[in-house]
Parts: structure tokens; C-alpha cells; sequence
């Protein structure tokens, strides 16, 4: 396989670190605690609706459904045209046509999960098959895994080139990485994948595919932002973040925003550099948002099921 | 472009009280040190003064050194249940005025409010409620001797932990 990246493997060991982890998890656990309020709470709302990637990743997706989540995006809140639109609609590769039929150019873009997602145990060759396919359909965003097998067996060539193929595959798409962190067993393996993954050539790492119970977590996501920043020092590429799976409420979304803030700053609150993957979220946030500006909370049932 | 603040801490200076100049505690009131000499201490964070306090010598340790003997003889003669229940009651005054002790620290000392709010003060309730514990079980707790008070010490307390040192 002919590699055409921007980096070379080295690039891991090179920038290498290990991770304390008693001390990842505190200081997750203390950045938790700072507290943001009135017009910062509202700012910050605005600024994880806008970071929304709204997902669904069902079996019994369809295309009605997705036009339906399309106009959600597009609007969050049918009521309230000052609730900006998300960032981007995340689906499987056969829903990606009706989804970019159904966005246009409202600025939502499509994502779309590939490579034999969420396992990625299919053959190399179809993998890279479905991102062409997804990204001909018309998906300006593409998720993929990592080989974990390959991973956790030190076989790191082998993840790298497969990143490296999937990113010559996006073209002009963006590649977001995932790592299935909950899989990966340790935070220095979780370090070590993400320097891979950026070394490959991704435009996001992300840490999970929600599809097993250990997703998103604070350290996790701190982890993972400490080796963006790391990465950044010595190549000066920028790298954005997404983390998803289990990310319900606004609370949980705005200590994700503090850990960003206070590990990579100012630059990284954008969705061009940071994502939640989520699809419960939205709603919390715009009950949040609407009991910011109004005082009370409204009745959940005033918000759409999907 | 971003509207990133966080809160300030809910812990705000106006709730403790300084007075101007103090004394030293001795034999149950403020007294002027013999020197008549005081230094000021003043909040690392502002360098605003904060209070006078007075310089302690010889003679005022020595008359400190005497009233604690005098008191450690009615102290040592109480009940152990006795005991314990002056120890309580400090320990329950410092929790319950733990955020005004806690915010004097962080004035004082300069430490963070988490460090003073989260360790400082909690700790050094704790070791009253600890000790205070002790009191009435001393004599079970070494088998085959009498427990007896050692008597009066004196202590230099540090700056960075005075609260915690003192318990």
C-alpha cells in the first residue's frame, strides 16, 4: 500500500508521553466543578448546539426519519429562530443521499459512520469501498474506527495505514477517527492511538462509537485533548475532537466544554475543532436554553421525540 | 468572540471579620505583648493589611507557660465524658463557622480557597472530633498502664497551616 501521509509512524514515539492516571482523572474531576452561569451558561448552550453532531445509528433508520431529523437540525427549535443549527446529521451510508438531499446548503453538513462501523471486522478493501460510496452520495464527513484487534496486538503500522488509506478515500471529506477508547483498555493506549491517528492524516479523533457501554469520559476526553495539544507543539497541524456515546444533559456537555477550554482554549470552542456526538443532548440543551432566558422549565413533552 | 467566564466562588471576603489589632490569649483574655511590639499581616492576594498582631517574648511566654499549668490542673481533674464534650462542641463551632475560618485562611495565607475550604478547615475538625473521641477511652486503650497528661507544650506554628496545626 503506498502511503501518501503527512507524517511518518515515528512522529508517535517521537512526541510519545505516558499518562498519569490517578492525575488525569483528578484533574477531570476538578476542572468538573468550575461552574459557568447566566450569560456564559447561555453562550456556552449556543455553543454545544452548535457543536452537535445529531446522530442516529439505528437499524430502523429510514429515510422519513432522516428527513425528519434533517429539519431538526436544520431548525433545533421550531419556535425560536435564535437557536443556532447544529453542526452536522450523523448516519449510516445508505442514509446519506436522503440526508443531503434533505439539508442542502443550510450549512448542516452530512456525516456519515464507515468502514464496517462499529466494529470495523469487514475487509479492508470494502471498508475503503464504503467511504468512496458515502462520500459519491454526497457525506462532506466520514467516521471511522480503528482496527482494534490490530491495536491491541502492537500491529501500529498496520492502524496507520489503514488511516492513511481511509483518509486518501475521503478526498476532499473530512476524516474523523474513532478510537473506541472503551475498548482500549488503558490511558496510555487511548494517548498512543490518538498520536497514531493524527500522525495518519485525521481532521478529528473521536473517542467512542456509543454502540458498546463504556463511551465518552471526562478523563477520557482530557486524555485525548492533552495529545491534540502535544500534537499541535511539535507538527503545528491542528486537530479537532468529538466525543460521544452518553452524553445526555447540558451539565455533562458543559464540563466537556471546560476541559476543552482549559486544555487546548478559546481556539478549540468551534465546531471546527470540537464535536459532541450525541443524540438525546439536543433536546436537554434546548430545555436549558429556554429556562435560561424564561426562568422555569418548560414541560419536556413541548420537544420533539427524535 | 467567546463569552468563556466562569462564576466567581461563592466564598466572597465579606464574610469574615477582622478586627484591627489583636492581642495574645492569655489565661482565658487578649493581652498586650510586654514588648508592646506588633507586626502586620497582610493578604498575599491584595497586600492589603489585615490586621495587627503582636509580637510574643520571653515574659509573655512564661506567663503563657504559667496560666495553661494553672488551667491544665482543672482541665485534668474533669471526667473524661467531660472531656470530650468541650472537644465536641470546639469541633462542631469550627464546622459550623467552617466557610468564615476557611476564607480567613485563604486571607491570611494566600492558599486557594479549594485548598483551605476542601482540606484545611474539614481537617482540623476532624482531629478535634478525633481526639474528643479519645477522651473517655484512654483508659482501655493500653492494657496494663494508667494513661497520664503530659503536661503543657508550646508550639511554633508555621505559616502555611496554622488552623490545622493548632488542632
Amino acid at each position: 500500500m503506498a502511503t501518501t501521509a503527512a507524517f511518518s509512524l515515528d512522529l508517535v514515539d517521537r512526541i510519545g508521553g505516558s499518562v498519569d492516571a490517578v492525575g488525569a482523572e483528578e484533574r477531570a474531576a476538578r476542572l468538573a466543578t468550575r461552574s459557568i452561569k447566566k450569560d456564559s451558561k447561555l453562550w456556552a448552550l449556543d455553543l454545544a448546539v452548535r457543536c452537535c453532531d445529531l446522530t442516529t445509528l439505528e437499524g430502523q433508520d429510514s429515510p422519513g426519519k432522516i428527513r425528519q431529523l434533517a429539519s431538526k437540525a436544520m431548525r433545533p427549535s421550531p419556535t425560536d429562530p435564535s437557536v443556532p443549527h447544529v453542526a452536522a446529521l450523523c448516519v449510516y451510508p445508505r442514509l446519506v443521499a436522503p440526508a443531503a438531499a434533505a439539508l442542502m446548503d443550510s450549512g448542516v453538513v452530512v456525516a456519515s459512520v464507515a468502514t464496517g462501523f462499529p466494529s470495523g471486522q469487514t475487509p479492508l478493501d470494502l471498508r475503503l469501498l464504503e467511504i468512496e460510496r458515502a462520500v459519491a452520495d454526497g457525506a462532506d464527513e466520514i467516521d471511522t474506527v480503528i482496527s482494534r484487534g490490530a491495536f491491541l496486538a502492537g500491529n501500529d503500522q498496520t492502524v496507520f495505514d489503514e488511516i492513511v488509506a481511509s483518509k486518501r478515500a475521503c478526498g476532499d471529506a473530512h476524516l474523523k477517527v474513532i478510537l473506541e477508547t472503551g475498548e482500549l483498555g488503558s490511558y496510555d493506549r487511548i494517548r498512543k492511538a490518538s498520536l497514531i491517528a493524527m500522525a495518519a492524516g485525521a481532521d478529528f479523533i473521536k473517542t467512542s462509537t456509543g454502540k458498546i457501554p463504556i463511551a465518552a469520559t471526562l478523563p477520557t476526553c482530557l486524555v485525548m485533548a492533552e495529545a491534540i495539544r502535544d500534537f499541535v507543539d511539535v507538527t503545528g497541524t491542528e486537530v479537532g475532537l468529538k466525543v460521544a456515546g452518553g452524553i445526555r444533559n447540558s451539565k455533562e456537555a458543559i464540563r466537556y466544554l471546560v476541559v476543552i477550554h482549559e486544555t487546548l482554549g478559546d481556539e478549540w470552542l468551534t465546531p471546527d475543532r470540537f464535536r459532541f456526538g450525541a443524540s438525546s443532548l439536543l433536546n436537554d440543551l434546548l430545555m436549558q436554553i429556554d429556562k435560561q432566558r424564561k426562568g422555569f422549565y418548560s414541560d419536556p413533552d413541548r420537544y420533539t421525540l427524535d | 468572540m467567546s463569552r468563556w467566564e466562569y462564576a466567581p466562588a461563592p466564598e466572597s471576603t465579606d464574610i469574615a471579620s477582622v478586627a484591627d489589632t489583636y492581642g495574645l490569649y492569655i489565661g482565658g483574655e487578649f493581652v498586650e505583648p510586654a514588648s508592646g511590639d506588633y507586626f502586620k499581616t497582610i493578604n498575599p492576594a491584595t497586600e492589603e493589611v489585615l490586621s495587627a498582631i503582636p509580637i510574643a517574648g520571653e515574659v509573655d511566654i512564661d506567663r503563657a507557660v504559667g496560666a495553661a499549668r494553672k488551667a491544665a490542673e482543672t482541665w485534668s481533674a474533669l471526667a473524661p465524658a467531660d472531656r470530650s464534650k468541650f472537644m465536641y462542641r470546639i469541633a462542631r463551632a469550627m464546622q459550623e463557622r467552617s466557610r468564615e475560618l476557611a476564607v480567613l485562611e485563604s486571607m491570611n495565607g494566600g492558599k486557594p480557597i479549594r485548598e483551605s475550604r476542601d482540606i484545611d478547615v474539614p481537617l482540623a475538625a476532624a482531629h478535634f472530633f478525633y481526639y474528643a473521641g479519645w477522651a473517655d477511652k484512654l483508659e482501655y486503650a493500653f492494657a496494663g498502664r494508667t494513661t497520664k497528661p503530659l503536661g503543657v507544650c508550646a508550639q511554633i506554628i508555621p505559616w502555611n497551616f496554622p488552623l490545622l496545626m493548632l488542632a
